[in-house]
């Protein structure tokens, strides 16, 4: 490869970096709307089983769900990428040094690997951020819709409607509850007296039967009562304790949000990261750029210099 | 062709499951009023003899009774905002008319025409007519 195809290659670099540098800097809004074209996608749901199951399990839920989508498939795809573009960028790395002080065409050619490498590193890594940030914005959408839902069923609770009918109903279980003793006693006593009536003309002794549900009723309630502790006591129902505090449901997806919001910042804060680099790399192909044209021109520029020199002419003009 | 057979089979079987369990969640409050209704039908009946009537009420009675007790312990009609629900507990002596009936300490049917403000002089100065 001669000087001026190399030269050529280093422009291209420059303009993939700056292009790189430029995409980062600019709104990421028109990037995620493109994104959103080419296959990698999620749509999660804010489905009533999500809403209704153990708040410690939600996020594992919804990180399972992300995990089988075809962005998360996008984002693993990258990473690998990434890794490779990590041993690369190394390697190049490895040798610039390796040709530390020499100024022949395989230390030019080292560092153009170097650049190289860094310049498709960072352009897989704008990629990736592009993905991440998208993925927290679902996120975020879904968390915002769980803790709506949340937040409709707690004011529906507290609907003054419904609290008045919830009262009432209490009044009528605890009237109703009073009364169950002299109800059973007065129908048994009735329908006794009816039946033995009945059986009497069929000479058979009789007495009254309680029915199947007044059986069974008593029993299961006992049974009934262990089961709702069991349930309170069960481990998958105990409320998650990220931060060493207890929290309930709402809590902990208001928690879950604000986890994503910081994740979201973090991701502008490495976008800013990936900007400076970008800018290292374009200036670093740029002095390289420079480098090449200015400071090491070619040998045969330098024969002809050499030739046309006075000094080596002036020979030719004596002796005749 | 047969994606959009199961798609629709599918939408069919959710929306039924759907209205199945709306029926479901108030279920126990329909039985009480259709059970109540026979009882009302034997107090107004004109076919049955004074014995059957007081034998069909006692059975009545008894079934009442249990689904008195059904509703009132039915947890899924705690705080559901729904009409039949909301008429329901707002009339407690005419939704659970044995047990209120018995904490009066009356019969159910002198009960019941207290309960519709029906007394022997009302009766009997009430006129036949079309309504």
């Amino acid at each position: 490869m001669n000087i001026n195809s190399k030269i050529a290659v280093f422009r291209q670099s420059i303009a993939l970096v700056s292009m790189v540098f430029l995409s980062t800097a600019l709104m990421v809004s028109e990037c995620v709307y493109a994104n959103e074209h080419d296959g990698m996608d999620w749509q999660p749901g804010a489905s009533e089983k999500l809403i209704r199951m153990p708040a410690k399990y939600i996020d594992a839920t919804i990180e399972r769900n992300f995990q089988q989508s075809s962005l998360a498939s996008g984002i693993r795809a990258l990473d690998a990428q990434i890794q490779l573009e990590v041993v690369r960028m190394k390697e190049a790395h490895q040798a610039v040094e390796a040709l530390d002080g020499d100024t022949g065409e395989r230390s030019v050619d080292a560092r153009h690997q170097f650049l190289t490498a860094k310049s498709n590193y960072l352009g897989l890594l704008h990629e990736k951020h592009q993905l991440a940030e998208r993925t927290l914005n679902k996120k975020a959408k879904l968390y915002q819709r769980v803790l709506d839902k949340l937040q409709h069923e707690k004011e529906k609770a507290s609907d003054p409607v419904t609290i008045d009918l919830v009262a009432k109903q209490q009044a009528a279980r605890a009237r109703l509850n009073k009364t169950v003793g002299q109800v059973d006693e007065l129908l048994s006593s009735r329908m006794s007296g009816k039946t033995s009536s009945v059986d009497d003309n069929n000479n058979k002794p009789s007495s009254f039967k309680p029915s199947k549900y007044q059986r069974e009723y008593s029993e299961n309630l006992a049974k009934v009562q262990k089961l709702k502790q069991a349930i309170q006591k069960h481990a998958a129902n105990e409320n998650p304790m990220p931060a060493g505090m207890s929290l309930n449901r709402e809590q902990y997806v208001r928690y879950l949000l604000t986890g994503v919001d910081g994740d979201l910042a973090l991701l502008d804060q490495e976008r800013l990261m990936l900007g400076y680099m970008a800018k290292l790399v374009a200036l670093d192909a740029q002095a390289l750029e420079h480098e090449i044209t200015y400071n090491a021109p070619d040998q045969e520029a330098k024969k002809i210099k050499q030739q046309i020199r006075l000094a080596n002419t002036a020979d030719l003009f004596m002796g005749l | 062709m047969l994606n959009l057979h199961k798609k629709l089979i599918v939408s069919v079987v959710v929306s039924l499951s759907m209205s199945a369990i709306a029926q479901a969640e108030n279920r126990t409050l329909f039985n009480l009023e259709r059970e109540r209704s026979t009882l009302l039908n034997s107090f107004t009946s004109d076919r049955l003899t004074p014995a059957e009537r007081e034998q069909q009420i006692n059975m009545s009675q008894r079934h009442l009774m249990d689904m008195e007790r059904m509703v009132i312990r039915d947890d899924r009609l705690l705080g559901l905002n729904d009409p039949v629900v909301q008429r329901a507990f707002d009339n407690y002596d005419t939704t659970f008319l044995v047990h209120a009936s018995v904490e009066a300490n009356q019969h159910i049917v002198d009960f019941w025409l207290q309960q519709l403000k029906l007394d022997s002089k009302r009766i009997l100065s009430s006129k036949k007519g079309r309504r």
